[in-house]
């Protein structure tokens, strides 16, 4: 077990002389489900994507295990980013092959058994499936990998209630004590059940790192509760 | 890794540029048709002969626009935009994802040139013709050419990769201006077009410099130097050629390290 599997030092970001993200200090271990919280805008993404060596920090640094965004850590990381990574000429085989192909890691039955539960069609070409089912597929490829950290970026917010029990479990089952996953969402109620523990973030500061269950025996409430409670308008 | 990304690269260009190949060379075949038998001329009263002419000139335009659209969408599009964030996570260096890019767009503009030349050649030669202009020796004395001209082979090899760097150069270019770009996060394609003017001015600016310095200093190559090349005119051809090589490859390499210093220190997805 890695108690420092991505560390952020004073991790700044700015984007002209917008404050994206202020200073932020954060440890995490392996063997967690973590929810990253807070309202639009208030850096969820972009510290994801520093994670993922997508944006270069304006001040700060941060490491995944032991190591600065990179080859090795593309390696070791699996990113489901908000939005449609998928080239419009693949099918679902050819993307799920093109994974196969550069991530060492990468379960291929694993894959496959995922399509099948959630009644995909292998031969489907990318740009005739659904937006809800596109995210699936970027779901499914992103979760098949045995990876040491998982960053999701709102993985349920555009999916059925139905599919939302599906993946929840499937990150449930997934993770292991040699990994981590961290997710983006506003949808608390829904994922809380599965969190070990949650960060907020506002205004690109971090507000609150904690384990759930402190939060309940401390405060008293949910952490959907707290949430409002902080981020009331 | 690079065999991998080269992989995906040709696929996801090919399956639309394999068909439009395909249907350039036959449609001319249809043309030559058209031409050579009278027969058919007459029985369709010429009506369809214009159709098809229009048919290959539209597919022959596309298939130009199809590549250049094909160099400037699978480098935005697979970078820059939103497959960016899949192919910079994967664990393969920028420099990897940038020649991948180059040399299938390079690949890609040789073939529909290629194809471009054998539509010609079905258009308006018969085999007899290309075979008088390559072997027979009253068309153009291949023989002595080659005779007189032993290191032909390498001129041909020099001519090829001259051609190859000189393409990719121009696709580089066109890269380059594309990521200083992505720099702005409101008028991209605007900066891309700025981007694109002044490296072309600057770079023009610069080996005007230099030639200018070397005038104005009087660099001279020594007397018995010009007696030498004179003497041998093939080493001057090939020293020539490379003369253009290094200063391709020169422009080459300066929008290709603006590229990647770009993509590796200040990439800015949308």
């Amino acid at each position: 077990m890695n108690e420092k599997l991505l560390v952020c030092n004073s991790l700044t970001k700015l984007f002209g002389t917008k404050q994206a993200l202020t200073g932020i200090d954060l440890t995490l271990g392996s063997g967690k489900i973590i929810g990253l919280l807070g309202p639009n805008g208030s850096g969820k993404t972009t510290l994801l994507k520093l994670i993922n060596g997508l944006l270069q920090p304006s001040g700060g640094n941060v490491l995944i295990d032991g190591h600065a965004p990179g080859v090795y850590t593309h390696g070791i990381v699996s990113y489901l980013p908000d939005r449609m990574f998928l080239n419009d000429w693949m099918k679902v085989m050819d993307l799920i092959r093109f994974f196969d192909d550069f991530y060492s890691d990468f379960d291929f039955p694993k894959a496959m058994e995922m399509l099948q539960s959630l009644g995909l069609s292998s031969t489907d070409r990318l740009k005739t499936l659904s937006k809800g089912t596109k995210e699936k597929v970027q779901l499914i490829v992103t979760m098949a990998r045995k990876a040491k950290l998982y960053l999701l970026d709102e993985p349920i917010g555009g999916v059925d209630p139905a599919a939302r029990d599906y993946i929840l479990n499937t990150i449930l089952t997934n993770y292991s004590e040699n990994s981590t996953v961290v997710i983006s969402t506003h949808l608390i109620s829904d994922i809380e059940r599965v969190l070990d523990e949650v960060i907020f973030l506002k205004n690109g500061e971090l507000m609150l790192h904690d384990s759930v269950d402190n939060i309940r025996e401390q405060e008293g409430k949910s952490v959907d509760q707290l949430f409002r409670e902080v981020f009331a308008c | 890794m690079l065999k991998k990304l080269l992989k995906y690269e040709f696929k996801s260009v090919f399956y639309l540029l394999l068909p439009l190949y395909f249907a350039v060379l036959m449609v001319s075949a249809v043309c030559r048709l058209f031409i050579n038998i009278d027969f058919l001329q007459e029985v369709f009263n010429g009506l369809p002969f214009f159709f098809i002419c229009a048919v290959y000139f539209g597919l022959f335009v596309g298939m130009f626009a199809v590549t250049l659209l094909m160099i400037v969408q699978r480098f935005y599009k697979g970078l820059l935009s939103e497959e960016g964030y899949l192919m910079f996570t994967l664990p393969v260096k920028p420099w990897q994802l940038i020649i991948s890019k180059g040399i299938v767009s390079t690949v890609i503009v040789l073939i529909s040139g290629i194809i471009m030349i054998m539509s010609i050649f079905i258009l308006t030669l018969n085999l007899g013709d290309i075979w008088s202009i390559f072997f027979n020796h009253e068309v153009i004395r291949f023989d002595r050419l080659f005779e007189k001209f032993r290191t032909w082979p390498l001129f041909v090899l020099e001519f090829i990769l001259l051609m190859f760097i000189y393409l990719w150069k121009h696709i580089a270019h066109t890269y380059s201006a594309m990521a200083i770009g992505q720099l702005s996060n409101k008028h991209r394609a605007v900066l891309s077009i700025i981007a694109y003017s002044v490296e072309w001015f600057a770079i023009s600016l610069f080996w005007i410099s230099v030639i200018e310095f070397s005038n104005k200093f009087h660099f001279r190559l020594p007397s018995s130097w010009d007696y030498w090349m004179n003497e041998h005119g093939e080493f001057s051809l090939h020293f020539g050629m490379w003369i253009l090589l290094i200063w391709q490859g020169l422009e080459l390499a300066f929008y290709y390290i603006s590229t990647h210093y770009i993509l590796s220190k200040k990439l800015n997805l949308e």
